[in-house]
């Protein structure tokens, strides 16, 4: 294993304070321990944000459709994620007789973890970080695929047929999905030339979302879709599907779902910020009003924006139906996202060490591709469209009929 | 017309409720108005235009009016007064149809306006007499020409007296007219 | 492939608890009877392996393990139990279970012989300098750059004869669904 110590300065600060205060035979649980003090804060960050951000979600959609949300429980009712908490964990924990035991325990469990695992490669600060892997990027990628699998493994230990339906529909949503979400990245990391996490951070000068206009695009649908989310929450239909993979979970098991629904949100926002938003450091062009917020401040405001815009999107676009859903992954995000990396790639490969101006020129073209994308769907579309008219001919009817 | 253009004006339209005032009531401490025709959970019911006919009880469709009468004595006459010894109306069956009060001859039962009449025991929910002879006469204005013609509100809080909740000519009638009404009649 | 932590104890620990957790994954894949907890035994077994490489310092591998195997694989492989109705009892032995177990055994033999006898350490003992050192660590790695090289250089034939295979599978899955 690399040398965690290098690029880690809270880690190697924590592991100094920890070497300091145990006794020379136990210096292997510095090690340890500071392992664990870094995930105790970053996975507690992360379930704040998640409850305070169910909250947030409820008030914020609320006053999207002009009323108030949730403002009983507490002062403005700030106590009702607790109150939530409360509810569920006094709720009856039912099990269905057919359902399997281990797969019935394991799915929220796996689902919980998965979402919690990602979090350890998003860097908080130029050296506060939990691992900086050298495939960060592929790995931030590659976790959600156990939460594929665990939904797949509720639906199926609930014993239940519409369960296993719902949940087969959903699963083959999600590897649809995953497709066109990794190959968006890939633009990215033709510009960054690493898949660490800290080296794409470093290397945007102009944040990505500017550079890479489509694949935020693509990342951001996908992205949706990976978490279930509207305009993609087939699963949550209740009036389709009965609330799907998890109908029969109730009490905390369901609490333990809808933490991971959410939970998702949040770190699928801290990936966004640190992707596209330049991570901790400011976004904004003129690189020198870093010191105003410390990094860690920065992370967490973009990751409210961007949980804030997954709110506002929910707010504001009906649910597709899943034909409508495959359609859009395979016939419209995928080829985008090809289209995305082509061009990335071959303006890489004209200029390997763009200077500033060329960024900017590089902000054209790919703002320029991304119309004339947009346009040429616009016109396949409308092409599509206006067939029925030309057809319609009138017919001359006969005066006399003998 | 480029694809996203409707996505994008609805999501428009959603920014700019950001901006707008909620309509949201916030119960307990502001209550919605209702239209005066509103049928309420309470009922106005006038001691002196009631002959105890229980007109309103065969009418009802669930069959909840509950009326005991005995002659009155007061009156021999035919088109007398019957003496109410119970009128119950059951709350927690009805359905608030207005049919007792499209049946009623006399215009002595009237809709109510009020909708906070949740109990948390089910025997509880029911309307007896004494409740009706003590309520605050204001007539919601469902089904009464009389009352609506000439604006009245029941929220206003101004009640309406037996002798001007009737459907009869202008002259409003006196007791003695009301007790005397069949036996004139002939 | 430097560095404090590889060879303190505390590197062997979890070795140890990764690798036993990964052969009680396999075992159990071997021995229930109800399918769909062998399933999930095998997507065990594929973290493990994940956890594995990523203590042999191949960490590019480790994620393509999760992604693919633990990932995609899986769920091939419960969307087929699915379809079979009665899981509990999954595949009975029959009479051929002698056989069967002389044959596994030979095949353990072999494995076993194979594995003790085969120098793995490539370089032997000799002592290479830091130089050479870092070249041998930079041909061997598994960092993407590297292995993006060897495939588009050195194994671009065997990298285009897959990509031909998926698109006929791709081409072949929607014929069939097509032809009904």
């Amino acid at each position: 294993m690399e040398s965690s110590f290098d690029k880690n300065a809270l880690f190697a600060n924590l592991n100094d304070i920890f070497l300091d205060l145990l006794p020379e035979s136990l210096s292997w649980m510095a090690y340890l321990g500071t392992g664990l003090t870094i995930i105790l804060i970053m996975v507690n960050a992360v379930l704040m944000l998640t409850a305070f951000g169910t909250y947030m979600e409820r008030r914020v959609l609320g006053r999207f459709q002009t009323r108030l949300g949730p403002n009983r429980v507490g002062p403005f009712g700030l106590l009702q994620p607790l109150a939530d908490l409360l509810k569920l964990i006094t709720k009856e924990d039912l099990r269905p007789e057919s359902a399997d035991k281990i797969t019935f325990f394991l799915a929220p469990v796996l689902m919980v973890t998965s979402m919690l695992v990602v979090v350890a490669v998003v860097p908080f600060g130029k050296d506060s970080f939990l691992a900086d892997l050298n495939i960060g990027v592929l790995y931030l990628v590659g976790i959600p695929t156990i939460a594929t699998v665990s939904m797949f493994l509720g639906g199926w230990g609930s014993g239940n047929r519409f369960a296993l339906l719902g949940a087969a529909r959903a699963v083959a949503m999600l590897i649809s999905y995953e497709v066109p979400m990794i190959v968006s990245l890939a633009g990215i990391l033709i510009l960054a030339g690493s898949m660490s996490l800290v080296d794409v951070v470093q290397a945007q000068q102009i944040p990505f979302i500017l550079l890479q206009p489509i694949a935020f695009f693509v990342f951001l649908v996908s992205a949706s879709a990976e978490m279930n989310r509207s305009p993609f929450d087939l699963m949550e239909a209740e009036s389709e599907l009965t609330a799907g993979f998890h109908t029969e979970f109730s009490g905390m098991r369901f609490g333990l779902l809808q933490l991971a629904e959410f939970g998702e949100v949040v770190v699928t926002s801290a990936i966004l910020a640190t992707l596209f938003l330049r991570g901790w450091e400011n976004p904004f062009i003129p690189a020198d009003w870093q010191q105003v917020l410390p990094p860690q401040l920065w992370l967490i405001g973009k990751m409210l924006f961007f949980m804030l815009i997954f709110t506002w999107i929910r707010a504001t676009l009906p649910r597709m139906r899943i034909d409508q859903v495959m359609a859009f992954a395979w016939k419209v995000l995928f080829p985008l996202a090809l289209i995305n990396m082509f061009v990335t790639a071959a303006l890489v490969v004209a200029w390997p060490d763009p200077t500033y101006t060329q960024l900017w020129i590089m902000v054209g073209v790919n703002w320029a591709v991304a119309i004339g994308c947009l346009t040429g769907y616009t016109l396949s579309r409308g092409r599509h469209r206006q067939k029925p008219t030309e057809s319609v001919r009138l017919v001359q009817i006969p005066a006399e009929v003998n | 017309m480029p694809f996203g253009l409707g996505i994008a004006k609805g999501m428009m339209v959603t920014l700019r409720n950001l901006a707008r005032k909620p309509v949201t009531v916030q119960y307990p401490e502001q209550r919605v108005t209702q239209n005066p025709r509103f049928r309420g959970e309470d009922f106005v019911w006038y001691e002196e235009r009631c002959t105890g006919c229980a007109s309103c009880a065969k009418y009802c469709p669930q069959g909840i009016i509950k009326i005991v009468t005995s002659p009155s004595g007061e009156q021999t006459q035919e088109g007398e007064k019957y003496k109410l010894e119970t009128f119950d109306i059951e709350i927690a069956r009805c359905m608030f149809c207005g049919l007792c009060v499209e049946a009623c001859p006399y215009d002595a039962l009237h809709m109510g306006t009020g909708f906070e009449r949740a109990m948390p025991r089910k025997s509880d929910l029911v309307i007896t007499v004494d409740e009706l002879r003590a309520s605050a006469k204001r007539p919601s204005t469902w089904f009464r020409p009389q009352l609506q013609d000439r604006g009245y509100d029941p929220a206003s809080g101004e009640e309406v007296s037996w002798q001007d909740a009737g459907r009869e000519a202008t002259v409003a009638p006196t007791y003695d007219d009301m007790l005397k009404r069949w036996v004139e009649k002939r | 492939m430097t560095g404090g932590i590889e060879e303190s104890g505390i590197f062997t620990a979890i070795w140890w608890v990764i690798a036993t957790l990964t052969v009680a994954a396999a075992l159990l894949v071997v021995f229930l009877q109800d399918l769909v907890k062998a399933a999930m035994g095998l997507i065990g077994t594929f973290l493990g392996i994940a956890g594995l490489f990523v203590m042999l310092n191949a960490e590019f591998l480790a994620v393509v393990q999760i992604l693919v195997y633990a990932g995609a694989v899986s769920i091939l492989l419960i969307f087929g139990i699915m379809m079979i109705r009665d899981t509990q009892r999954g595949s009975q032995a029959n009479s051929l279970r002698i056989p069967a177990f002389a044959l596994g055994a030979v095949l353990v033999g072999i494995i076993t012989f194979v594995v003790l006898d085969t120098q793995w350490n490539l370089l032997g003992e000799a002592m290479l300098t830091a130089a050479v050192q870092a070249g041998v660590e930079e041909a061997f790695s598994d960092s993407p750059p590297v292995l993006g090289g060897l495939l588009l250089r050195e194994f671009v034939l065997p990298l285009e004869a897959a990509a031909l295979l998926l698109t006929a599978t791709l081409v072949g899955a929607i014929a069939l669904v097509k032809g009904e």
